[in-house]
């Protein structure tokens, strides 16, 4: 149901990038990618969990009646000015992972592309919920902030964890956090989005506040990982 | 308690959270503290259950385990006895209280990096302090990995006496998100032997009566349902609806038979009174039972009526190839024969990891994980050695079968019990002590035995398959006909099903496959339920196809149909000349190449193929590489097809009995912590091209394994692999313990955040960029 309501079907152009490719895509890349992202689609059971809370700024930001504590600067400029905030967790569910680990053995190839895929998935399924929650939030004359995820800039990505508590992940999606502080299945994310009453100025996309930026292999291609020239 | 399973219904509580939250506890905080905070409040929520009928009270311990209370300056002992005696308390020991047992948060092994030990030591340290605290059961409930909830059982049949009730949470399609499916829940629940099962949580009462009617259609187990109020709204997790609205829906449970009936979140006392009330004038109905022989996976269930095919390729005997894969833990090249005869049609797969001189439990155990993480068919656990059927059968998440008991006393006496512990069904052979009779009534005599002593041990019959052995007729002309006949006999007689391996009848015969094929189908014809063959052998399959399709087993001949309807027509050339293995590794054309490379060996030796052919194709793709020419994906493109040519070379030496081609044995691991380990298989499969022995750890890698292992080997190129930055700590540790070990190595690191500063900051003496350059490395270090 959530498939219908939600494009999760992988960019391929975005799956090869994520699998190092560069330049033009040759044609047998662009049809394996293709049959690739088919059977990721195929395979994928899409979860969402979203709670909408106000903040609590008092001694620090907190959302109001959870454990749930945002610690670090980033986040704070992110939610200046924002009243509330949603969080969410979306996964394209561990169907997806076992069909990876199936190809690995089968074609190490293939399954990268199909990892590549998976990544792009759920991406699409985050931006999907992004819309449809600024289509929400719009309709009363509300703003949102860009969406931003534990592990970016100085918020610490084992705040993954408390995420998942307050979304009660692994109940409601079958998302768990394991004690590396890697979700299962893989193929999943955390991510909050302030609201605000006026537009927000403050943008946290392009590489500035990634931890890769240094060691980053998109960049020295010359592309970012979400398609731009630099 | 003996009154709770003659009731006609037992009402159970209702959510926790759901009060707990309304009594004050934050979301996403962990509700079993405050059970210490505020015993008052914990008791008063079980009474006002108590009061509104419930008859069982599930404690307030559903993440009372060591990895959740981790950090929160309790022990599990303090938690779950003060949980215990709460709800004890409520009633004044009244209602019987059930120690309430959730999954442990973090997922199992292959998902997640829980193994199966560290889950059953969680376990056990939650039952022990339970029954001790005086719980008199366990209710292990909100499971969606099967594999983790059998683990559980496991844990309480071992540790405690108490009675076990087992639920999961499945989503419509009658799946949990672990993927686990509704019947194989049941079926391996029923051959374990809990006392109930059925669903909790999920979703609200009406969407889970068509999961209980199949979970009840599967098992004889009493039943329970204990469901939402409703699904949960996606946006706020408000449930649906209302007391009274869950109560009418929950009224179906009585015409389906379930006898334990309660509610999970966001129902609260009012709704428990009125399902007591609604459920207080009806009758239970009786069960209707599908009796039919089950095996089954996690995730796969296959019914024994028709005829199943057991894949026999995993096997070392004869095989030099295998019998090196072993020695090796190369489990790559076992489990891809598994997937090879999953996807020629195998139904069931047999084990058989025996070889002199090797540890056959230990290897047993990392065959059946590694075969469940990447295939769902039930496998049938083959071994003359006890300990390696028990490794097998604790492994193996499902229904197995075990291959095999013979008419001997004592064997059936070591091996029954392990069948009826582990809920297996059994092969059992029709030979003895004196041999294999040579006349059919001989062998059906011994079935006849081999039933009676498996019954005295409370296997049922529709567990036992017969085995009337197939002897070559080169020798006795006359065995075929007997073989047949003993078949027919058990079949007709004991009602059993029967299971043959069907090649052994041409040995010693030109044009095999021809003998092999009619004898086959003559034992299809004479009741054979289970070919032990090889799937990929079209012929064999063929045969087994039509007689489906001939015997009306096969609906509108869908089968035949997909099988033979749509055979793609040979694929065009590729337009690579016959030898030239270069073009085929460059434009990574796997099927050439290994044709090529077999044409080669005709000529060349297996060496000048890899150091005069191969190598230098691999380089002349890597410097394209380098210049941008080509990326990642056409460079793993040009290591699989080589990986090709290599197989066939590995093969051609295995068969001369040379050891390998190695150039020297490389160590990979994915650190502890981390389970992203395609980076890490992707350098693999380009360093195996080169020639080095690659010895994969895999992932989630404690330091101490890679320390030993570098020890143990003496490895002298360790490769690790970390993808988060949360992870980077353990690579750093890993480093550390081989330099303690003073074991004298190059240590390389790689993976997504990973920059060359930090690689020698942590004391690593290379920073491998990507798969190539971890080629540049080994050749750099081993030559």
């Amino acid at each position: 149901m959530l498939t219908e309501k939600y494009d999760i079907f992988a960019d391929i152009s975005e799956a090869y990038r994520y699998m190092g490719g560069g330049g033009e895509m040759d044609e047998r890349t662009k049809a394996e990618l293709l049959d690739a992202a088919s059977l990721v689609h195929e395979n994928a059971r899409p979860g969402v969990v979203i709670k909408a809370c106000e903040l609590d700024r008092g001694g620090g930001l907190a959302l109001k009646g959870t454990c749930l504590r945002l610690e670090g600067r980033a986040v704070e400029a992110l939610l200046h000015g924002c009243g509330s905030c949603v969080i969410f967790c979306a996964t394209i569910g561990s169907g997806v992972d076992a069909l990876i680990r199936k190809w690995e053995i089968k074609n190490i190839t293939f399954a990268a592309m199909l990892d590549a895929c998976g990544s792009s998935a759920v991406e699409r399924l985050c931006d999907s919920v992004e819309k449809a929650l600024s289509d929400e939030y719009s309709a009363s004359g509300l703003f949102l902030t860009d969406r931003f995820s534990p592990g970016y800039g100085d918020l610490p990505i084992n705040l993954q964890r408390d995420f998942c508590s307050v979304l009660d992940t692994s109940r409601r999606i079958g998302v768990a956090v394991g004690s590396g502080d890697v979700m299962a299945p893989v193929k999943s994310v955390t991510a909050l989005i302030g609201i605000s009453p006026a537009e927000q100025k403050h943008r946290v996309s392009g590489c500035g506040g990634c931890p890769a930026l240094e060691s980053c292999k998109f960049r020295e291609n010359g592309v970012t990982c979400y398609g731009q020239a630099l | 308690m003996d009154k709770l399973f003659e009731s006609e219904f037992v009402i159970l509580d209702g959510a926790m959270g759901t009060m707990l939250q309304r009594f004050g506890l934050p979301v996403g905080c962990i509700p079993e503290l405050f059970t210490l905070s505020h015993p008052e409040i914990l008791e008063s929520i079980h009474r006002a259950y108590i009061e509104a009928g419930s008859t069982l009270a599930y404690t307030n311990t559903f993440s009372s385990n060591a990895y959740k209370l981790a950090g929160s300056g309790h022990s599990v002992e303090e938690v779950v006895t003060a949980s215990v005696c709460a709800a004890r308390r409520a009633s004044w020991d009244r209602v019987p209280v059930a120690l309430d047992i959730g999954p442990i948060g973090e997922m199992l092994e292959p998902s997640g990096t829980l193994s199966f030990e560290k889950a059953y030591g969680l376990f056990r340290e939650t039952l022990i302090a339970g029954e001790k605290a005086g719980a008199n059961l366990v209710a292990f409930e909100t499971f969606s990995d099967l594999a983790e909830l059998r683990i559980a059982v496991l844990a309480a049949k071992e540790n405690t006496k108490l009675p076990i009730f087992a639920t999961m949470t499945f989503e419509e399609s009658g799946r949990t998100f672990a993927g686990s499916l509704a019947e194989c829940f049941a079926e391996t629940m029923t051959a374990l032997g809990v006392d109930a099962i059925g669903v909790n949580c999920s979703m609200g009462p009406k969407r889970l009566m068509p999961i209980i009617r199949r979970i009840g259609a599967v098992s004889p187990l009493p039943l329970i349902v204990k469901a939402n109020a409703g699904l949960p709204d996606a946006n706020d997790g408000h449930y649906g609806i209302d007391a009274g609205q869950f109560a009418q829906e929950m009224a179906e449970c009585a015409e389906i038979g379930v006898q334990f009936v309660g509610g999970c979140c966001g129902t609260d006392p009012d709704y428990i009174r009125a399902l007591s009330g609604i459920m207080a004038g009806k009758k239970r109905a009786g069960r209707i039972m599908n009796a039919k022989t089950r095996l089954c996976s996690a995730s796969k269930l296959v019914s024994v009526d028709g005829v199943c095919v057991v894949g026999e390729r995993i096997n070392p005997t004869g095989k030099k190839r295998f019998q090196q894969a072993l020695r090796e833990s190369d489990f790559d090249y076992i489990v891809s024969q598994g997937i090879q005869q999953a996807d020629a049609g195998a139904d069931i797969l047999d084990v058989n990891v025996g070889v002199p001189g090797l540890d056959e439990a230990g290897l047993m155990r990392s065959c059946v994980r590694s075969l469940q993480a990447v295939t769902d068919l039930p496998l049938q656990i083959d071994s003359n050695d006890v300990g390696a059927i028990e490794a097998g059968l604790r492994a193996f998440c499902g229904k197995a079968v075990v291959n095999s008991v013979n008419g001997e006393a004592e064997r059936l006496s070591v091996v029954l019990p392990l069948v009826k512990k582990y809920g297996a069904a059994v092969v059992g052979l029709t030979m003895d002590g004196r041999g294999i009779p040579e006349t059919a009534e001989g062998r059906f005599q011994i079935a006849k035995r081999i039933l009676k002593v498996c019954e005295s041990y409370g296997i049922p019959k529709k567990d036992i398959f017969i085995d009337c052995l197939t002897l070559t007729v080169s020798a006795s002309p006359d065995s075929a006909a007997q073989t047949l006949s003993a078949m027919r006999m058990v079949k007709e007689k004991l009602g059993l099903h029967t299971v043959l391996g069907v090649s052994n009848i041409s040995y010693g015969l030109p044009n095999r496959e021809l003998i092999n094929g009619s004898f086959l189908t003559l034992a299809l014809e004479n009741g054979l339920d289970l070919p032990i063959i090889n799937p990929n052998i079209s012929s064999m399959s063929d045969a087994i196809c039509a007689f489906r399709l001939l015997k009306g087993m096969d609906k509108n001949a869908q089968s035949f149909l997909e099988r033979y309807a749509n055979v793609e027509s040979a694929p065009a050339s590729s337009g690579v000349a016959a030898d030239d293995i270069f073009e085929a590794v460059a434009k990574g054309l796997k099927s050439e190449a290994r044709a090529i490379t077999s044409r080669l060996l005709e000529t060349r030796t297996e060496l000048e193929i890899v150091n005069e052919l191969l190598i230098p194709a691999l380089d002349a793709v890597g410097t394209r590489y380098e210049k941008c020419e080509i990326f990642l994906p056409q460079l793993m493109r040009s290591a699989d097809a080589s990986n090709e040519a290599f197989e066939v070379i590995k093969q051609s030496l295995a068969k001369k009995g040379d050891l390998s081609v190695s150039k020297g044995k490389i160590i990979l691991a994915t650190v502890k912590g981390d389970i992203h380990d395609i980076g890490k298989n992707i350098v693999k499969a380009i360093l195996a091209n080169y020639g080095y022995q690659i010895i994969d750890l895999g992932r989630d890698v404690p330091p101490q394994k890679v320390v030993d292992t570098a020890l143990g080997e003496d490895v002298s190129l360790i490769g690790l692999s970390a993808l988060m930055t949360t992870t980077l700590p353990s690579m750093a540790e890993t480093v550390r313990a081989l330099r303690a070990s003073g074991h004298k190595c190059a240590i390389m690191v790689g993976g997504a955040v990973l920059t060359e500063a930090y690689a020698l900051q942590i004391g690593a003496d290379y920073y491998a960029k990507d798969a190539k350059g971890a080629a540049d490395i080994a050749k750099e270090v081993l030559g």
